[in-house]
């Protein structure tokens, strides 16, 4: 079986800073691609009844049944994980770690594209009053 | 009122449990008084958006990495980032967190490069009815872990979000800034990569 590992390239010492050993391109490329390769990633029945598109029956008649029983431990599996909760303590560990106050946004993040327009517009017309008034 | 995506997967999922009653129905507009109030100095309302968004955001976590320990502290590092940053929230705060929470998975997954994931740090309640049907499902589990591990981020996140989390595309789509198209094909993709690693075995 060949095996992604991109973004997770296996590296026997994981030190976080070694540099990343890729040892097959070719099963990379497979997984990490969006646009289908040839021979792949058509759209079948399969994804048409997990989509919720179709029903089960027809996509067993077509699919195989063996796929489908597959997906089948797979969405039951999945359902189990959408169950979790977030651990008791966890709410109350996050609020006792903030700081005192919220960090107050910078002004010139708060400055939008119109109201720099028009800071910029009313600051030449002030010059202009002003080289008008020394003349 | 609006719902947002977080909030209604959380109605779905989990029945209001684990929620305070202020969370059950909660919207943008109601996200949006809350940053007020922790704005002029209420920190402790930001105590609400912790409860309402949580748990979405925990399981997210949970099914980028795998492993409960750094879902919980992906999720404290993103809540005090958004707490710190909170004045600079532009529209809807679940989407907003919600990337904050993505990123950190996505960045965690490219610099750890962790191939063993494993659901069994933690000690959550089997709901197994048999120890046959446990042994069966944990085995599952780990492969289909393991299998999550090989993809590449983008693709376990649509996946998570698709099959675990139950989300819509649209509902991705508005999450994840963009077109329900790339989202289905990303799916489609792990679900094929997914299908390749397993079916030796368990089809």
């Amino acid at each position: 079986m060949m095996l992604d590992d991109a973004g997770f390239e296996r590296n026997d010492k994981i030190t976080g800073n070694e540099p990343a050993q890729r040892k097959d391109k070719s099963a990379e490329r497979l997984y990490d691609r969006e646009v289908p390769l040839n021979g792949t990633s058509g759209h079948t029945l399969l994804h048409d009844w997990l989509d919720g598109e179709v029903d089960v029956m027809r996509a067993s008649e077509v699919e195989g049944k063996s796929k489908v029983e597959l997906w089948t431990r797979i969405n039951a599996e999945s359902e189990m994980l959408r169950r979790r909760v977030t651990p008791v303590g966890v709410q109350q560990r996050i609020m006792a770690s903030l700081p005192e106050t919220p960090t107050a946004t910078s002004w010139w993040k708060q400055v939008t594209p119109v109201s720099a327009i028009a800071i910029t517009v009313a600051l030449l017309a002030v010059g202009a009053l002003i080289i008008q008034a020394l003349r | 009122m609006t719902a947002t995506p977080l909030q209604n997967q959380g109605a779905q999922t989990l029945g209001g449990g684990g929620s305070t009653p202020d969370a059950a129905a909660p919207g943008i507009d109601a996200d949006q008084e809350i940053i007020a109030k922790v704005l002029a100095g209420h920190k402790d309302s930001f105590a609400v958006l912790i409860t309402r968004y949580s748990d979405p955001l925990y399981r997210h976590a949970l099914g980028m990495t795998g492993s409960p320990d750094v879902a919980e502290d992906i999720l404290q590092a993103s809540f005090i980032k958004a707490y710190q940053h909170l004045g600079e929230v532009r529209g809807r705060f679940d989407a907003w967190v919600f990337r904050i929470v993505a990123n950190s998975c996505k960045d965690w997954l490219k610099n750890i490069r962790r191939t063993h994931v494993s659901y069994d740090e933690d000690d959550q309640p089997s709901t197994y009815s048999t120890p046959e049907e446990e042994m069966d499902r944990n085995e599952l589990r780990t492969d289909l872990q393991f299998a999550l591990a090989r993809l590449a981020p983008s693709l376990r996140e649509a996946f998570v979000m698709k099959h675990v989390e139950g989300r819509s595309y649209e509902e991705m789509a508005l999450l994840l800034e963009t077109t329900v198209g790339a989202l289905k094909m990303r799916v489609h993709r792990a679900r094929e990569a997914l299908q390749q690693l397993l079916e030796e075995k368990y089809a």
